[in-house]
């Protein structure tokens, strides 16, 4: 397993106390693997993100128990949580790279692109300044800046937003990293321009067998490049599972609840929404319980007093199919456990699963009325 | 289309809203005398109606002039040239007065509920604003009475009145403006990328207060988004925009099964549908580079640097809006369009809703 996520917690001090914003939460991804982590504001997986690479600023904050796995190039693993700033230095950027929302948060203003492209080479790999350049040319090229070689001479405010993007995504390959986070990374973006974004990291995965996490809001982007896609909310994954089964196949009312609150281009319209009623909770003020049971139309006695365990949904239960096998080579062994990997569905939930099926026939049953008057809150979304 | 569209259709009325070759030109100043250098021509010819009662989406990337049409209708930038007519009046000719008494007719909703709301009112204050500038209530007591009613309306609970935008979340802040907004019970809410900023489980909220709003209060709507399966949602037509000029316009169902103009045909084969097995069979048409600047536009069609399709027509003369068949208003040269969209190599389309157009020869 090229990287694993187990048990991960990470608080931040505030005014208001202790906020938990990542509660415990696994994932791993392998090797030419795409893992979405879907959520909304406030959900943590901002923060998730930046906990791997060891970026939350401490203090507040402070990752506070669990580990992060990383497959070293011996073979071996390795607990970044452990690991010391020196060593997260050599590994930033080098074997796991980072692509935010804003390129100008990783872009200096002050420098022209060939610049800061060829210092990260410098850097990580040693190399020379001509001998960098020529690399970090070759790197706009592919990744589709036209005139790649007077570009390289521009500052950042010379390109455009979408161009700025690719150059980011040129800065995040230059080292073939394996491991490449995404954080919302078309969301400032045109759809026009978002579907050359997605398709360059799309075809990075196919051709160097980079692993992705790919961190956003957006179903449809999820749906288009996901293996697996984990939902979080309130600093929990509340459900994982194969991008076939998170959307054909939920278990999570919250999970099933965001699918039907989006319209959605390939069915009937005509259909009235169904929104999930009142809002994500600040983190600040996770609700006791489950931390979705104000919000959930099946909420029993138990989701306010205890918080759910992670389970897994029986496979009879789950329709999704597993994922077409990647093409890596192994043997028989190696691929069945793969495949059962890849068909894992598990779900943080009271609710049992026939109680789900029977919510299941009823996809158009209207969200409760009495909760749609929306009490403030302390500004939470 | 709503009731009140039906009903309006029926009496054979007139659009609410006309707009006629309607063009906002920025210009562009340079140097110590600061010399109009170029104008950047955001708004360049644009022409359409919208009913009664119904719902119009105006839709486009970044830069496309869609937002700053429907400023320019409501008068918040001016317009270079052209007519807006709402109810028959025309409004870019009107004086400063009967602009204000306008005013009461026509509102919009903002996208960014964080910056269009002054922070240091009340929620009282916010939405009685309007309605103490036209005078429509005298008294506080009044004021607070009719506030209380258009929170109820919105899905706010009257309780919070006196308290301020930072104590709300986001989805409720859109509410409050909203209800600003519905106030005055103007003709035409120009509602510009509301529900953009919000989190996804709270988009559907408000898309299902401005249907319920448009049912009950007759409201027409001029819906400008990004998001098309948004716009999709409560739109009756659409108004495809790129580059300061509209590419195609039509009925909403007719457009999404089978859109006409090439750029319509990339914009909705880039929107992933949130279904990996849909989005596996999916066939696309990838377009190559960029918008082109609107402060030099490209001559000719301004869409043909980026046209898969483009012949020599297309580089010189600019394809008019023409309607190619019922209801369906297309500016492209490529009468082959029509013809070759059901056996096209890249005919992007859904897969549920390919449909043949044997019938839409010009």
């Amino acid at each position: 397993m090229l990287f694993e996520v187990k048990d991960l917690h990470t608080q931040f001090s505030t005014e208001e106390g202790v906020v938990r914003a990542v509660d415990g939460i696994s994932f791993s991804v392998d090797r030419g693997e795409v893992l979405g982590i879907v959520g909304e504001s406030g959900s943590g997986k901002s923060v998730t993100s930046l906990s791997i690479l060891k970026l939350i600023p401490d203090p507040p904050g402070r990752i506070t128990g669990g580990q992060i796995l990383l497959e070293t190039e011996a073979g071996k693993t390795e607990d970044l949580v452990r690991a010391s700033e020196a060593r997260m230095e050599q590994i930033r950027g080098d074997r796991i790279a980072m692509i935010f929302q804003d390129p100008m948060t990783s872009l200096n203003p002050y420098l022209r692109i060939g610049a800061q492209l060829a210092e990260v080479l410098v850097l990580h790999k040693r190399m020379r300044r001509a001998e960098a350049r020529a690399r970090s040319i070759a790197l706009l090229k592919e990744v589709g800046i036209p005139a790649a070689t007077s570009r390289i001479d521009d500052y950042p405010h010379q390109l455009s937003g979408g161009m700025r993007q690719r150059v980011m995504i040129a800065m995040a390959l230059l080292c073939d990293p394996d491991l490449l986070i995404a954080d919302e990374p078309t969301t400032a973006l045109d759809v026009t321009i978002q579907a050359q974004i997605l398709d360059l990291i799309q075809e990075r995965r196919e051709a160097q067998g980079v692993a992705v996490i790919l961190i956003t809001h957006d179903l449809g982007v999820v749906a288009r490049m996901a293996d697996r896609v984990a939902v979080m909310y309130a600093g929990r994954i509340v459900e994982e599972a194969s991008a076939e089964a998170i959307f054909h196949a939920p278990r999570h009312p919250y999970t099933i609840g965001l699918k039907r609150s989006v319209p959605r281009l390939d069915v009937a319209r005509g259909q009235r929404l169904s929104p999930i009623p009142g809002m994500p909770p600040s983190l600040a003020r996770v609700p006791p319980g489950c931390p979705f049971h104000p919000r959930c139309e099946h909420v029993m006695a138990v989701c306010r007093e205890k918080v759910p365990e992670t389970r897994e949904v029986s496979r009879e239960a789950s329709a999704g199919e597993p994922g077409e096998g990647k093409s890596a080579a192994g043997d028989a062994a190696a691929g069945a456990t793969k495949a059962t990997r890849r068909a894992l569905h598990v779900v943080r939930c009271h609710l049992g699963d026939p109680a789900l099926d029977t919510y299941h026939g009823h996809p158009t049953s209207p969200a409760p009325e009495a909760q749609q008057v929306d009490q403030p809150g302390g500004g939470a979304s | 289309m709503s009731e009140a569209a039906v009903k309006a259709e029926r009496a054979g009325g007139t659009p609410l809203l006309e707009v006629r070759d309607l063009r906002v030109h920025f210009p562009v100043r340079r140097g110590l005398l600061q010399r109009q250098v170029g104008a950047v021509r955001a708004v360049d010819g644009v022409s359409f109606e919208v009913r009664r009662g119904s719902t119009l989406g105006l839709v486009g990337e970044s830069g496309c002039g869609k937002s700053t049409t429907g400023r320019a209708i409501l008068r918040l930038v001016e317009a270079t040239s052209g007519s807006v007519r709402l109810d028959g009046v025309e409004l870019t000719t009107l004086g400063a007065g009967a602009l204000r008494r306008a005013r009461r007719e026509m509102q919009m909703i903002f996208q960014d509920p964080y910056a269009s709301l002054n922070p240091r009112m009340t929620v009282l204050d916010i939405i009685a604003e309007p309605l103490r500038t036209h005078r429509v209530v005298r008294s506080r007591d009044e004021a607070a009475t009719e506030v209380a009613r258009l929170m109820e309306m919105v899905g706010l609970a009257p309780a919070y009145m006196r308290r301020y935008p930072h104590e709300f979340s986001g989805g409720q802040r859109q509410r409050v403006g909203i209800a600003r907004a519905i106030a005055l019970r103007p003709k035409l809410v120009v509602a510009d990328e509301p529900v953009s900023a919000l989190d996804v489980s709270i988009q559907a909220q408000i898309l299902n207060l401005l249907e319920d709003l448009q049912r009950d209060l007759g409201l027409t709507y001029l819906f400008v988004a990004h998001d098309l399966a948004a716009v999709r949602h409560l739109s009756d037509e659409i108004a495809v925009m790129y580059l300061g000029r509209i590419v195609e316009r039509s009925e909403t169902e007719a457009l999404f099964a089978q859109p006409l103009h090439p750029y319509t045909q990339a914009l909705l084969s880039a929107i992933p549908v949130p279904d990996p097995v849909v989005e596996r069979q999916r066939r696309r048409l990838v377009l190559v580079g960029e918008v082109p600047s609107p402060l030099d536009p490209p001559a000719g069609c301004h869409f043909h640097t980026r046209c898969p399709y483009r012949m020599d027509r297309c580089l010189t003369e600019p394809p008019q809006l023409l309607e190619r068949a019922p209801g369906r208003w297309v500016a492209c040269h490529l009468d082959a369009v029509l013809r070759t969209l059901d056996q096209g190599p890249s005919v992007p389309t859904l897969p549920m809703v390919a449909t043949p157009v044997t019938s839409l020869e010009p």
